[in-house]
């Protein structure tokens, strides 16, 4: 038996080793992922597999194996081909359809739209000039973004029809615009097998005035049990609504007092470190639970190490790197666990735009929510990494 | 130029270091290997960026993926040094129209039945007698004494009996677990065996080395080593030179590098024993280098892509006076890296390498080496005078250990 994994990164290669199915992994051109082949039982692959012809023409190798018995991605990237080789191979996996309900956010919408509207908001394709103004005239302001976009990138505030026309016409006719949402946002991480949905773990953001991610906090310190319960019957709802029954998913919503609305879903565990947070507070393997669900491979739940903690990530002003704090600051009540910035004395910063431009991160334990976003925020105000204007 | 390069060497002996061998960008060529025997020994992502690793051991799962990778990536060429790929390598070439040796070229490098029918229909003479066994009689055999069972497909002398009574095939045939139609039988040559590695082009041989093997490679069973010595010189050397030529020429071979091995009688009579169209393994490239300066495994890798093979020998290196030989040492005789205790102790130990064993137990082939030396010497007397140095030292070794 094989499980075919789409574009691991070296940390999920590392952690599928402990899986006892055998690994087809699939990297696309460009990628390196030889060295984590275990000898004698993992094979490797080559695949533009965003590539419609080029994935049908290896789905055609793999079909003639005979022994896939589950198809994975860990990215963004490959969840539409992952779900297109679980059709074509017959095979355990998210199926097409579900992959694009959570991919598409406008399809995401128009189905949350039909039935359940009390989980969105109203929106508008971004090239429906007339739509956009009705919306806008309903609130001060939208949000524009990409309809597959991930990682922040592309997400801005638009207020008048003025903003929306500055967006470039090719994005506009690929992207959406979504009636401001307000309120505590936060990532959901799910585990969902035969229609029943287990909640994993709940991570509130920190997110700049642009939109990019600086922190998570796990579980969310500023909602109540009543509201975290509301939280997890609407990621409840939505999965249903896409058809989401077997496997991991990562939503992020929207909380504000009882009314708790969808951002978005992705059939994958979250990104930013959170699959970390999830093992520290709950013991469970999150990336290993990710990769294994489709060949029933779900590691044994191990110790807890915190009630809470955090990801926090380095941001700096445009610049040139002038110091990097090396080591993790001493505060009482909290443990780093992680301390890597990813920039060097005199590397260039450019304008923080996406998760991609951020500088590195750190991660802490600590025994409670409030404590751990209190640290949060001090690693945010130290500024570890400082910059000065080239 | 876009290959397809399949591979179950150690990666850096198949294509140099850094797929030197392969004179195209590295994004152009499509690495076919495996994990097993160093397949991706001194591998780097910027070498062969489109790299495949598969199960080598199913072969039409093989076959299906390097059909996907040539149509996929529209290869030009197919390139193949393994004895058990180059049968695939021909149909993929035939399928898909590509330059190189055909299944009808390969063959007779290939089957050992195949191969003896051809030289004797070219009118070779030295060739034992031999018969596939699925026609031969039970009894009697049209030779006396001793019967060589071996598999027509065998390679590494990995799937030969020697039978002293006829009557002992059938029980030689179950021994080697494979399907008589895939056996031969043939008469034992009594002799020291030696091997000719050729480069030929446009049907010329245009290099040749020969070796004297240290053992008969068919014992590797029951020894704790293999290796050869280079013959630079001498009637030997001059008749096997001679017996090569014959029998390449008598099979059309026209581009490959090739290693065939032939029996020297006690009466100085040469005999045919078998013929491939790729590089001998086991080091025999090493102390062809060493001594000529000529890499034969470019010169097979660079035939297979249609190009002129580069014989320029190193300033040097041409054969003269050193005596170069390999010396492996199976890996079940001893687990442990020599290389500080030999070559504190022995002279001349040009290169030392330890393999710890991937698969732990007898010998399967007679090159499944624990440790590969190549030795130096000034002459064949101080070459066997190391060798036995060597062996002495190894047997104290094993002795301590035991």
């Amino acid at each position: 038996m094989s499980l075919v994994v789409l574009g691991p990164s070296a940390n999920m290669t590392r952690a599928a080793h402990n899986l006892e199915t055998d690994l087809i992994i699939v990297q696309p051109p460009g990628a390196s992922k030889a060295e984590f082949v275990r000898p004698e039982r993992d094979e490797l692959y080559t695949v533009d597999y965003v590539d419609a012809d080029e994935l049908a023409s290896f789905a055609r190798v793999l079909r003639s194996r005979g022994d896939v018995a589950g198809v994975v991605s860990t990215t963004e990237r490959g969840l539409e081909p992952a779900g297109r080789l679980v059709e074509d191979l017959g095979v355990a996996g998210t199926a097409l359809q579900t992959v694009m309900a959570s991919r598409d956010k406008r399809l995401m919408r128009q189905l949350l739209a039909r039935h359940a509207p009390d989980l969105t908001v109203p929106c508008a394709s971004a090239s429906d000039h007339d739509a956009v103004a009705d919306l806008l005239g309903r609130g001060a302001r939208a949000i524009f973004k990409p309809a597959f976009g991930t990682g922040s990138a592309g997400v801005q505030t638009v207020s008048t029809i003025a903003d929306l026309e500055r967006i470039p016409a090719q994005a506009r006719e690929e992207g959406l615009v979504e009636a401001f949402m307000s309120g505590v946002e936060v990532t959901v991480e799910t585990l969902s097998s035969a229609g029943r949905h287990a909640i994993l773990g709940v991570a509130e953001k920190w997110i700049t005035d642009n939109f990019v991610e600086v922190g998570h906090v796990m579980p969310p310190p500023s909602l109540s049990p009543a509201q975290l319960e509301r939280v997890g019957t609407a990621v409840s709802r939505l999965l249903d609504v896409i058809g989401l029954t077997d496997g991991v998913a990562c939503t992020e919503v929207m909380v504000e007092g009882n009314d708790v609305k969808i951002v978005e879903t992705h059939n994958r565990l979250g990104g930013d470190g959170v699959a970390d947070l999830v093992h520290a507070t709950t013991g469970v393997d999150w990336r290993l639970t990710s990769l294994g669900w489709p060949v029933g491979e779900l590691p044994e739940r191990g110790r807890c190490r915190a009630d809470a903690a955090a990801m926090v990530f380095f941001v700096a002003d445009e610049g040139v790197v002038a110091s990097v704090l090396g080591q993790a600051p001493e505060l009482a009540d909290v443990t780093f666990e992680l301390w890597a910035p990813s920039v060097e004395v005199g590397d260039t910063v450019g304008r923080l735009r996406s998760s991609d431009d951020r500088l590195g991160a750190a991660r802490l334990v600590g025994p409670d929510p409030h404590t751990c976003a209190k640290a949060l925020e001090h690693v945010l105000s130290l500024k570890a990494v400082k910059t000065v204007r080239a | 130029m876009r290959p397809l390069i399949i591979n179950r060497h150690s990666l850096r002996w198949t294509l140099g270091e850094h797929g030197r061998y392969v004179p195209t960008q590295p994004d152009h060529r499509a690495l076919l290997t495996r994990t097993f025997g160093g397949g991706l020994e001194g591998y780097r992502s910027a070498d062969f960026p489109d790299v495949t690793i598969c199960d080598m051991t199913r072969k039409g799962h093989l076959e299906r993926v390097a059909k996907w990778l040539i149509e996929s990536r529209q290869l030009t060429h197919v390139v193949a040094l393994h004895e058990k790929d180059m049968i695939l390598a021909a149909t993929l070439r035939e399928r898909y129209a590509l330059p190189g040796m055909t299944v009808d070229e390969t063959l007779p490098f290939r089957d050992k039945v195949h191969m003896k029918d051809g030289l004797v229909a070219a009118g070779y003479k030295n060739v034992p007698a031999y018969l596939p066994v699925t026609t031969a009689p039970a009894h009697p055999l049209p030779w006396s004494g001793r019967t060589v069972v071996k598999s027509r497909w065998g390679l590494g002398a990995s799937e030969v009996r020697v039978v002293d009574d006829p009557a002992d095939i059938a029980a030689a045939i179950e021994e080697l677990h494979a399907d008589p139609a895939t056996l031969e039988v043939e008469q034992f040559v009594d002799g020291a065996m030696y091997h000719c590695d050729s480069v030929v082009y446009d049907g010329e041989v245009l290099f040749v080395s020969v070796g004297e093997y240290l053992q008969p490679p068919g014992k590797f069973a029951s020894e704790r080593y293999q290796g050869s010595v280079i013959v630079g010189t001498g009637p030997a050397r001059d008749l096997l030179v001679e017996h090569n030529a014959k029998v390449l020429r008598a099979l059309g071979l026209e581009a490959a590098v090739t290693h065939a091995e032939f029996f020297l009688t006690p009466a100085g009579e040469v005999v045919f024993c078998e013929v491939a169209a790729r590089p001998g393994g086991g080091g025999l490239s090493e102390i062809i280098r060493f001594t000529y300066g000529v890499d034969i495994v470019e010169s097979a890798v660079h035939l297979q892509l249609g190009l002129t093979p580069n014989l320029a020998r190193a300033p040097g290196r041409d054969g003269g006076s050193d005596v170069y030989g390999v010396l492996g040492i199976f890996q079940h005789v001893l687990v442990e890296d020599l290389r500080d205790f030999l070559t504190r102790q022995v002279a001349g130990i040009m290169s030392y390498d330890f393999m710890r064993p991937e698969v732990p137990g007898r010998v399967r082939h007679a090159t499944d080496y624990g440790h590969k030396l190549i030795l130096r010497a000034s002459s064949r007397a101080e070459f066997d005078e190391r060798l036995t140095q060597i062996l002495t030292l190894l047997d104290d070794r094993c002795s301590e250990r035991s």
